[in-house]
Parts: structure tokens; C-alpha cells; sequence
């Protein structure tokens, strides 16, 4: 994970050969089920493709820029997708402290940090900054301390406190969001807010998964994925952007499907914070074009298979009923039936 | 959940009174604990004795925000139980200890607008990080301190110096606290939005405090207590039988069940060791479990199908479990 950022390839698809080749794939099975998929943090995963993934929490790869710009571009024209409550400041300094400690870490060529008491200095050379600041003093640096590391990460970052045993989304800094909305679920439970997904809820899932998040501990993250489809490339799938992205779903055809449908992966790493016993989620997004998808013949089998025989309610609520049928007619012809180990 | 173990050098041991030492934990070498924790935190110590391993909870007591090192009150007990008894005897200054980083279930309430310290004795331990956090931060709390003997109350002349008037003595103990009306008066006084911390070793005390609150209208939601787990408390032995391998293991008075288990050789999940965290739960086939966890729902308790194995016992003479 060290070493040059490489970009994209200029022309012809989302990712390079090499992202490809590590993409999060998701599917362990050919049926999806909501499952309690969490496993520790931080142990790469085998995906199947001669490549791996999940070495680390926070991710710097050949879209940190793009990435970035994005990010910057969509928090100007909408300040809400930062939002925090008044009782999460001692939680934001705890995020902006993991994220700068493990960028250190990990990326030790693009990030330093110097710390003498309160005193800290900053260096993320990839962008350029240098910054000089008091931790605990939101005074001292130009933005609240989410909102500011959390412009140079790539991550989207919900905070959650743990309170009345319940946990409870106060504050994150989220601009890739696949259907949802940080200014409208702010300061609501975690059952609130999963209140809406079919199946999971009859069947226990988002109750256990609260009981787990609440038991992570200090230094033993854990991560599970999630996944959807997604028209674009497309990073900003928010609910305040409906207007512009959920017109797309109506122009795929079999013709532009392998170009224009994307596995769209997140990573969620769930982080203890220290200080606040707040938990913060770390999510990753990657976007993988079905041309790419099925250029590793297991994975376009997979899919073909998990698609194709996903309940109608899961597809309704992921958001591609519209083109499900299309994307499956494309994939039918890179399934030959054979057994995916 | 897999528990990676900190190795921390034992920097002083200072008396605080006849039966309480407090220990000032360090890093091993040049190296940082984790970043930090918040009030309430505790973290497990392993102490070796022989063939055994004791992992006692023991609460964080210094300020949260100074995070280079970590200090506990460990209080000798008056049974042969071992944990307690070793650090009291067999742990010198430049020791090495294993712990297990610091875990939460007694956390503050941010969104409080006044909070309501209460500690019983040595409960005063899982309160005094709290205070100290509250102090650091300026945020409006007072401190009621219960006890029946001074050689029960450590850090009374600490708490007089660093909290002035934040900070009440009741030396006349628990009975004329909880129940002439002394923390009813307390509860009665403070605004809406007020949060209630207690702590204390004595189950019974917590539980009449919280009750007092909840008569008094009290939302459940602004009630917090940790039972600080008093490993003398007074228990029988009785078997356990586990159904799937075939075993039975004998648990004494002064082991838990799930020191029992892991000593052995069960392979059990656990976190809090304190009856709160749910982690160490076993189905329960056949006896009546006593129960004296905070995790489970007063149903469940009736219904006897789980046990929490860090603190509850049994009221039979045997206990099926599905281990």
C-alpha cells in the first residue's frame, strides 16, 4: 500500500488494471443474505483474483485526488453533509487522532505528525498541508476537527455515541453515501435508522449488530462490506442527489451495461474511540465497472448467480429493480454454470 | 473477540490506607498505551499464580486525558481469593503486569446537563475518573461519597483538596443515605436533564439508589450504575456439567464460573468480566442460575435458559450448561 500514487487510467473504465486486480469483492457465496459478515480489522483479504484487500483501515489509492477534489467540491455547494452535535466534539478529536495516527502508520512517505503535549504538527504532503494546532482547541484549526481530516481521507466518517445503551449517529462528515442522507439521520438511533431495510430487521440483524458495535474495543477494530449497484462511475449516491442520479437508472441497456453499472463495494471498518467511547465507522467506497467485473471469470459467475436470485424486496431497497434484469441477461453469458470454490 | 495483552511496568505502589494500595502503571519501554480512555473505563489485569491466571477488573482512577500512564486502587480482601491478595503481596515496584486495554460500560453521558456522582466505598473508584474529567472540562457535577469506617473510604483528604465544595462525606453510612432521605433531598434538588452515576461494591445499595430515582421519576435513560465487582462476596460452591464435552467442573466459593471454565480449558469469549457486556453468556439446560449480571432482561432471568458465566452463580447444586 506504499509507495507512488498511480492514477487511473485516463480513458476506458474507472480503475486501473492493479485496482482491479485488489477490489473488495464481496461475495462469498452465490446467494447473498444479510449475515453478520464482521470479521477483524486490518488482515488482508484473498479476493479471489490474485489480488487482496483490507491490509489497512484508512485507504490511500490512485483516487485519493479525484477522490479528494470531489469531496471538496460537494461540501462547498452542501456544508450539511458535515454535521455534528454539540456532545461529539470530544469524539471528533478522537477520529481526527486514529485517522492521523494510521495515516502516519501506514503511509509514512506522504503523512507525518509531531506531537509535544498538545502541541501538534501536521504534514499531509500529498495535498500539500502543513498545519500547526492545539489538539482539544477547535479554534486552532480551520475547520471543526472532523470535518478537517476527514477532507483528506477518502473515507466517509459517521460518529456514533453510546449512551442509554443505544448507539446513536451524531455527527460524521459524509459525501459518498449510497442512498442516504448525514443531515437527515443526524441524532437518531441506530435502530431508527435501519429501520427501513426489508428482511434484516424481522430477522434480528441490526439488534445483534448494535450489540456487537457496542462491545468493540480500544485497538481491535472490526470490518464488514456492503454492496449495491451503481450507474456511473458515481461516488455521491446521497439522497439529496436523487434528482441527479436516480433518473440514470432508467438508461441502461443491454448495450452499455458492462460500461455504465458498477459493483459499488463499501468497506466499513468500526473503530472504538478512546476518549469519547464513541464508535466511528470508516467506510470505504469502491466503484468497479461490470467490464472489469468480468474480466475474473469466478467473479462474473458470482454475480450472474447472486443477481439473478436476490429477492425482489432486496433489490428494491438496494436500489436497481429498474435495470436488475438487464445487468443478469448481460452477465448469463460469462456464467457457464461451473462451481465457484 | 481476541484480547491483545499490554505489557506495563509497575512505576509505585503507594498505600492509600490499611487495605487500599493504588498502583501507577506504566509503558513496559519508550513505548505509548493505547491513545486514551474515557471515564468509567476499566481495564483487566492478569495476575499469574502458579497454574492460574486471575483477570481482575480494576477501574482506571486517573484523569482521562492524560494518557501516559494508568492508575488503579486495589483494595485486599479479606478471603484467600488471589487476585487481589497477589498485587497486594506479590507485585513489587519494576514489575512487569499483563493487561488488557481499557473498556467502557459505565460511560459518562455527554449529552447531561448536570451529573450526579454518587460512590458507596471503594465504588469510589469507578467514580473518580469520571469527576476528575468533569473537573477538567468544566462541566456542572457534584460528588456524594458513602462509607461506614474510614479505613472503607480511601482518597478523602484527595477529593476534599481537588473538589472543595463539589464534593459530600456521608461517614454515617448507607442506611441513613438511602433511606432517611439524604439522596432523595439530592435528587429532588437538581434540574431536568440531570444523569445519576452510582457506584458501590454491595449490589443492594446501587439497586436501592436507582430505585429511589426511578420513584421519583427519573427517565431510565439518566440512570447509570456499575456493580464494582467485590470478589469476596459470599458464594457456595456447586458443579457445573458441560453437556457437550461430556465434562464436570467443580466451581469453589472463590472462583467464578468462568474462571472455572478457563481454567479448565474451555475456550470462552469474554470482555467485561463484570456481569454488563453480555460476552460470556452460556445456555443454561438444566438448574436454576443465580443470577447477578446487569445484562439480562428480568425475563430472561425468570426463563433461566442463559447464564452469564464472569458473575452469576448457581442455586442449584448443579448446573447443565450447552458447552
Amino acid at each position: 500500500m506504499q509507495g507512488q500514487i498511480s492514477m487511473p487510467p485516463p480513458e476506458g473504465g474507472h480503475n486501473s488494471a492493479k485496482a482491479v486486480r485488489n477490489f473488495p469483492f464481496p461475495f462469498i457465496s452465490d446467494n447473498y443474505m444479510y449475515s453478520a459478515n464482521v470479521e477483524p480489522s486490518g488482515v488482508p483479504v484473498d479476493n479471489g483474483a490474485g489480488g487482496s484487500w483490507g491490509e489497512g483501515i484508512i485507504d490511500v489509492n490512485e483516487h485519493y485526488f479525484e477522490e479528494i477534489a470531489e469531496r471538496e467540491r460537494i461540501l462547498s455547494e452542501d456544508p450539511d453533509r458535515f454535521v455534528a452535535l454539540p456532545h461529539m466534539m470530544e469524539a471528533q478529536w478522537d477520529a481526527l487522532e486514529f485517522i492521523m495516527e494510521t495515516l502516519v502508520k501506514d503511509y509514512p512517505e506522504h503523512f507525518s505528525l509531531h506531537r509535544e503535549g498538545d502541541d501538534w504538527r501536521w504534514e499531509n504532503r500529498l495535498l500539500g498541508i502543513e498545519e500547526e494546532f492545539t489538539f482539544g482547541d477547535a479554534s486552532t484549526l480551520p475547520y471543526e476537527p472532523l470535518e478537517y481530516i476527514g477532507r483528506q481521507v477518502q473515507e466517509d466518517l459517521p460518529l456514533l455515541d453510546q449512551r442509554a445503551g443505544q448507539l446513536f449517529v451524531d455527527a460524521g462528515l459524509l459525501t459518498f453515501p449510497a442512498d442516504w442522507s448525514m443531515a437527515f439521520d443526524a441524532g437518531m438511533s441506530f435502530q431508527e435508522i435501519h429501520g427501513p431495510v426489508p428482511r434484516a430487521n424481522q430477522m434480528g440483524v441490526f439488534t445483534r449488530a448494535e450489540k456487537f458495535l457496542m462491545n468493540v474495543k480500544v485497538d481491535a477494530p472490526y470490518r464488514r462490506t456492503n454492496w449495491t449497484l451503481t450507474v456511473g462511475p458515481r461516488m455521491d449516491t446521497s439522497t439529496e442527489k436523487y434528482h441527479e442520479w436516480g433518473p440514470d437508472r432508467s438508461k441502461v441497456t443491454f448495450d452499455n451495461v458492462g460500461e455504465v453499472v458498477h459493483l459499488r463495494v463499501e468497506v466499513q471498518n468500526f473503530v472504538r474511540l478512546p476518549r469519547s467511547n464513541g464508535v466511528m465507522f470508516v467506510i470505504h467506497t469502491y466503484l468497479l465497472s461490470m467490464n472489469d467485473l468480468v474480466t475474473v471469470p469466478n467473479w462474473a459467475r458470482r454475480t450472474h448467480r447472486v443477481l439473478r436470485d436476490l429477492p425482489d424486496d432486496l433489490v428494491d431497497y438496494k436500489g436497481f429493480s429498474r435495470y436488475r434484469d438487464t445487468v443478469v441477461q448481460w452477465l448469463a453469458a460469462y456464467d457457464d454454470g461451473e462451481e465457484v470454490a | 473477540m481476541s484480547h491483545e495483552l499490554i505489557k506495563a511496568r509497575v512505576a509505585s505502589i503507594q498505600p492509600v490506607n490499611e487495605t487500599t494500595k493504588m498502583f501507577t502503571l506504566a509503558p513496559e519501554r519508550d513505548v505509548a498505551f493505547p491513545p486514551a480512555f474515557s471515564p468509567g473505563s476499566h481495564i483487566i489485569v492478569h495476575v499469574h499464580d502458579g497454574e492460574r491466571t486471575y483477570r481482575n477488573p480494576y477501574s482506571l482512577i486517573n484523569t482521562p486525558s492524560l494518557t501516559n500512564f494508568y492508575e488503579i486502587a486495589v483494595r485486599k480482601e479479606e478471603d484467600s481469593r488471589g487476585g487481589s491478595i497477589m498485587l497486594h503481596e506479590g507485585v513489587s515496584e519494576g514489575d512487569i503486569l499483563e493487561l488488557e486495554p481499557p473498556q467502557n460500560f459505565f460511560s459518562l453521558d455527554r449529552t447531561g446537563r448536570r451529573h450526579v456522582l454518587v460512590a458507596d466505598e471503594i465504588g469510589i473508584s469507578s467514580i473518580l475518573s469520571h469527576a476528575r474529567h468533569l473537573l477538567l472540562y468544566k462541566q456542572p457535577f457534584e460528588l456524594h461519597y458513602v462509607f461506614s469506617s474510614e479505613t472503607r473510604a480511601p482518597f478523602q483528604q484527595k477529593l476534599r483538596e481537588e473538589y472543595g465544595d463539589l464534593v459530600s462525606f456521608y461517614p454515617e453510612g448507607e442506611h441513613t443515605f438511602l433511606n432517611e432521605g439524604v439522596l432523595q433531598n439530592i435528587l429532588d434538588s437538581q434540574p431536568l436533564g440531570a444523569h445519576l452515576y452510582v457506584c458501590s461494591p454491595e449490589p443492594e445499595f446501587s439497586e436501592s439508589a436507582i430505585e429511589i430515582a426511578r420513584g421519583s421519576g427519573w427517565s431510565e435513560s439518566h440512570l447509570h450504575w456499575e456493580i464494582f465487582k467485590s470478589t469476596g462476596q459470599e458464594s457456595e460452591p456447586f458443579t457445573a456439567a458441560l453437556a457437550r464435552s461430556e465434562k464436570e467442573i467443580e466451581v469453589a466459593a472463590e472462583f467464578s464460573l468462568l474462571e472455572e471454565l478457563e481454567n479448565a480449558g474451555v475456550d470462552m469469549s469474554y470482555m467485561c468480566r463484570s456481569g454488563v457486556c453480555g460476552e460470556c453468556e452460556a445456555k443454561v439446560l438444566e438448574g436454576e442460575p443465580n443470577h447477578r449480571d446487569s445484562y439480562l432482561t428480568e425475563a430472561e432471568k425468570e426463563a433461566s435458559e442463559k447464564i452469564m458465566t464472569c458473575v452469576s452463580r448457581s442455586r442449584s447444586e448443579k448446573l447443565v450448561l450447552d458447552l
